[in-house]
């Protein structure tokens, strides 16, 4: 069950990346003329990203995503940078920590649920403006630069009907979950990295970055989650913030590498 | 029988002779030279073997028998320092645009060595004579036998023995090592001066400035090795006379602005009071400098007079008497003389030197007959003056210095300087006109014309009829110079030139009463109908406000200069790019970053400057632009035809250089043809780099947060480990047709030198220039 406060934020916020895409997307709006590197000032790029956050968090030290990105260079010291993303995770029972699962009774702790796992796969569709560093001999697209990549993403649980249930999560023992509602998730991360060329058109990209998740679709705050507190009113809702403690903890470090095409 | 045997011996005689001078005429024969259409001198023929090999496979030659050696390991390591400046300077100037070779100049100069080293072949194959063009009259010899003579000392010398005299003294600077000496004396590294022009000459003096005792020493030699020849050692004499002179012009005319006055046309009488303060003011600058230079104690310079009183210790002997005082030939000489002041006028003109230019065309003038490089030259000169004045720069710095014009060219350069622009320009625009009409055909000539008449009515505030107005004048007869070349010689000195102002016959110095106008006054009425259709040629407004200037403000009337005559750029298509220089230093840095040395490291800026002429080759291919490279390189590729290309743009850039206008035409614009291989009138571009690796310093600081924050340990070490780079990037880019400079770039980055920032960073310059207008 979404919250319907919740809601009229995310669509705020959509309608903000929306606007910055049309703006960008503007080809009458030009700064500067630009170079480009050797005259090409527009991209494509597969990257790995690896999210290692969870290194201080529990879960998988370093997962990894597998992206692809459009990039167009406005002037000589900035582009936009339009991609998208996506990773999926198996959460198995160890990864799930809560207390709030298990329940006292006839003097011993038992375990509202039996052991199983279940997936999330989660989506990202992102907008970053970059700047690059005229003092570091950046002519953009090429070079080193800093950005802000805004996200918009999408966060799906599936296989969680493995998961079995008893009271007093659920109404009777046994009983199997129906589907989950994807959550929406509003991110920004703080990049910094460089690209440079192995030919005239193939170059190779290293950025870091760190990434905090600004609004999601859940009830109550995340970082309650992320802190260990128990919230969950639903065992829906609890699925959901498990994954999403997952994955934000995880983008709080990211290191990636990309190839990129120039034209 | 007698009369046979007489017209046999002439015959042979003459023969003798013919085949003499026709055998130096064939080593000239692959160079016409026209002196009234007289064009710069290029290096002729192959390229020196010197100039084949890479410069760092010569310095690590030099090292490699330094290595060898027996010795202190301080002493060998400052020879090898010395050896590798020694090489990378050398190749540097030779292959500057600077040096000429295979030139009947540097044939005849070699030719004069040859005769003096007849005896030492073993000698003679270790140097290499070159001319350079400069004007200071001075001879160099570097430490691997290179020895360069100026063209402002050829245009001195009066005869071949004093040639071998200079030569002699160069050889034993070489023989006898001094300059590693001196080197190991002082440890001078090369340092960078900013001016184009003079950093060449900069580094000669510093690299090759010899001590007191050195020069004593290489005098003392010198005469033992002009003994053995054929040459008149007393001929010294006059070579020490005249390096005393050298702020004179080699030879003077009487020049007065009374001269240039008309009828109706004279200047006003306040210049006349103007220049004798100033000449009075100059004398005492004189007195001064004299009594600085005579002080043998605190100068680093040896004295003259010491000098000529050891040599003529040496003379005074009267087995060395009566020699020779040409043995390769006269005619050879006064060839080699004429083309050395043809050269020099083009030397001065280059500098932007126009006070000396225009007195010394006068001087040649006079010398030689008129033409129509004179002409030129004079014209040059003027219209360079007026261009200066009417941008309100200080004209000492364009040969216009009272106190530094010692002689006869003073009090001219004293009336130039001081006269007001637009009294300067109405005698400027009448003389270019005159030379103008002396040949309608000349185009270089018209375009001064054009531009000088063009300034005078923007930026001088005339009205056309100011060009053509008249006052009634008492008509006074036009007085002309008078040459005095005659050197007269007693007790072995050379006259001393004498200052003097407009004086009449009696002494007196004159002064009118009366100040006009009429520039153009005196011409007749077929002449003052061409002066109207010229002007109508050229769109000068009679009746529009913009023919008025007098109501615009300076401002305004830059404005209208730069909208009459600054055209904007049209489309840049053909690019020339200078060869890219590069200095490549290491540096070392302490903890607190107080303190940077740095040193230049030859050896990686050889590669450096291969890379980036590599990338400024294939950049252009690769983007689909023109941009002709001027590739002087020193290897086996390197040719004359190159050098010689090179040489026009340096000449070129140097001039616009030494004019430092928003633009101007220049006078090399007659030899671009020369530089590019399109046709069309090239954007010339200039780029240097500067670039310093310095090793971080050790960081305590980041060692200590990365014991508190383990996992920030990796980058620690890769920051520890990394070099601070800076690149620097200087680019300008000039419009050869009318001298302006249409793009100037000085950047910085923090940044290796690495192959894709440089195919960046030129591939923008490109599109930058390409873009000048914003289209």
């Amino acid at each position: 069950m979404v919250n319907n406060q919740g809601g009229y934020k995310m669509r705020f916020l959509r309608n903000i990346l929306v606007i910055i895409f049309a703006f960008s997307a503007n080809n009458e709006i030009q700064a500067q003329s630009n170079p480009g590197f050797m005259g090409k000032t527009g991209l494509v790029q597969f990257d790995l990203t690896g999210l290692m956050g969870n290194l201080i968090y529990e879960g998988p030290a370093v997962k990894v995503n597998y992206g692809f990105s459009y990039e167009k260079a406005r002037n000589q010291n900035f582009a936009w940078n339009f991609g998208y993303s996506q990773t999926n995770q198996t959460m198995d029972y160890n990864m799930i920590v809560g207390e709030y699962l298990t329940y006292y009774d006839n003097g011993q702790y038992n375990n509202v649920r039996d052991k199983s796992s279940f997936d999330y796969l989660f989506s990202e569709f992102k907008v970053t403006p970059k700047w690059y560093n005229a003092s570091q001999g950046a002519v953009s697209p090429y070079g080193a630069y800093n950005g802000l990549e805004l996200s918009l993403g999408f966060l799906n649980i599936s296989n969680a009907n493995k998961e079995q249930w008893r009271q007093p999560l659920s109404s009777d023992d046994g009983a199997k979950l129906n589907s989950i509602p994807s959550v929406t998730v509003f991110s920004a991360s703080y990049i910094f990295g460089g690209r440079r060329m192995v030919t005239d058109q193939i170059g190779v990209d290293f950025t870091l970055g760190m990434g905090y998740t600004l609004y999601q679709t859940l009830p109550g705050n995340l970082m309650d989650y992320v802190e260990g507190d128990s919230y969950a009113a639903t065992i829906e809702e609890f699925y959901q913030y498990t994954a999403l403690k997952h994955m934000s903890s995880s983008k709080l470090f990211q290191a990636k590498l990309g190839v990129s095409y120039l034209f | 029988m007698k009369l046979r045997h007489l017209a046999i011996s002439f015959f042979a005689f003459s023969g003798f002779s013919t085949s003499t001078y026709a055998q130096n005429l064939e080593k000239n024969s692959s160079i016409q030279l026209d002196f009234n259409y007289y064009q710069p001198l290029s290096c002729q023929g192959p390229v020196p073997l010197i100039l084949t090999r890479t410069t760092s496979s010569k310095a690590k030659e030099a090292m490699k028998d330094i290595k060898g050696k027996s010795g202190k390991r301080s002493e060998k390591r400052t020879e090898m320092d010395h050896a590798v400046e020694s090489s990378f300077f050398e190749d540097q100037l030779l292959t500057s645009g600077q040096i000429l070779y295979g030139d009947p100049m540097t044939e005849y100069v070699n030719n004069v060595a040859d005769e003096l080293l007849k005896d030492n072949q073993a000698l003679r194959d270790q140097l290499q004579i070159f001319v350079l063009k400069s004007h200071i009259p001075n001879a160099y010899t570097t430490h691997n036998g290179i020895v360069v003579v100026t063209i402002g000392l050829l245009a001195r010398i009066e005869n071949e023995s004093q040639l071998a005299v200079i030569l002699a003294h160069e050889i034993q600077h070489f023989v006898k090592k001094h300059s590693l000496k001196q080197y190991k004396e002082v440890k001078k590294t090369i340092t960078e001066s900013r001016r184009n022009y003079g950093e060449l000459e900069s580094k000669l003096k510093r690299l090759y400035r010899f001590s007191k005792e050195q020069e004593y020493e290489a005098d003392e030699l010198g005469y033992e090795l002009v003994k053995n020849s054929k040459y008149d050692l007393s001929e010294g004499i006059y070579v020490f006379e005249m390096l005393k002179f050298t702020e004179y012009p080699f030879l003077e005319t009487t020049m007065t602005l009374e001269g240039f006055e008309k009828p109706n046309f004279k200047f006003p009488t306040y210049i006349y009071e103007n220049i004798q303060s100033q000449l009075k003011t100059a004398k005492e600058f004189d007195d001064k400098i004299d009594k600085e230079e005579s002080d043998e104690e605190s100068s680093t310079h040896p004295s003259l007079d010491k000098r000529i009183d050891q040599l003529k210790l040496q003379v005074d002997k009267k087995e060395y008497r009566g020699r020779q005082k040409f043995v390769v030939g006269e005619k050879d000489f006064k060839l080699m003389q004429q083309i050395s002041r043809f050269e020099l006028l083009l030397s001065y003109i280059k500098r932007a030197d126009f006070g000396r230019s225009y007195y010394l065309a006068k001087v040649v003038e006079l010398i030689y007959g008129k033409n129509q490089f004179l002409n030129k030259v004079a014209a040059m000169s003027l219209y360079g003056i007026v261009e200066h004045k009417l941008n309100k720069h200080n004209l000492d710095d364009y040969g216009l210095s009272v106190n530094y014009n010692r002689g006869d060219w003073r009090p001219i350069s004293a009336a130039f300087n001081k006269l007001d622009s637009r009294d300067f320009g109405a005698l400027a625009s009448s003389l270019i006109w005159e030379i103008y009409m002396s040949n309608k055909s000349d185009e270089f000539v018209r375009s001064i014309c054009d531009r000088t008449f063009t300034l005078m009515q923007t930026k001088g505030n005339f009205k056309l009829k100011d060009f053509t107005s008249f006052k009634p004048a008492a008509v006074e007869p036009e007085k002309k110079p008078q040459i005095d070349t005659t050197a007269t010689i007693s007790d072995g000195k050379l006259k001393n030139p004498r200052s003097r102002i407009a004086r009449n016959s009696s002494g007196e110095v004159v002064v009118n009463n009366i100040y006009y106008y009429g520039a153009f006054y005196h011409l007749n009425d077929k002449q003052k109908a061409d002066l109207e259709k010229y002007f109508d040629s050229i769109k000068i407004e009679t009746t529009s406000y913009s023919a008025n200037p007098s109501k615009l403000s300076y401002t305004e009337r830059e404005k209208l200069d730069a909208r009459r005559y600054g055209r904007s750029n049209k489309n840049v298509e053909n690019l020339v790019l200078m060869q890219p220089r590069i200095i490549y230093s290491n540096g070392k840095v302490d903890m607190f970053y107080d303190n940077i040395e740095t040193k230049r490291n030859y050896f990686a800026e050889e590669i450096a400057k291969n890379q980036i002429l590599d990338n400024w080759n294939y950049v252009p291919n690769a983007t689909n632009n023109k941009v002709d490279v001027l590739d002087n390189s020193v290897g086996k590729s390197l040719k004359t035809e190159d050098l010689n290309r090179y040489s026009i743009s340096n000449d070129w850039l140097s001039e616009r250089l030494n004019n430092d206008t928003n633009q101007m035409i220049l006078f090399y614009k007659q030899y671009l043809n020369g530089m590019s291989k399109d046709e069309s009138s090239p954007y010339l571009l200039n780029v240097n780099y500067e670039y310093i690796v310095i090793p971080r310093p050790f960081d305590i600081q980041g060692l200590i947060y990365s014991f508190a924050l383990p996992f920030y340990f990796p980058f620690y070490l890769a920051q520890q480990f990394q070099n601070d780079c800076v690149l620097k990037e200087k680019v300008m880019a000039y419009n050869t047709e009318t001298g302006r400079q249409v793009y100037y770039s000085n950047k910085s980055f923090q940044h290796k030198l690495n192959q894709d920032l440089l195919r960046a960073h030129i591939y923008k310059t490109i599109y930058e220039i390409k873009h000048i207008n914003g289209k």
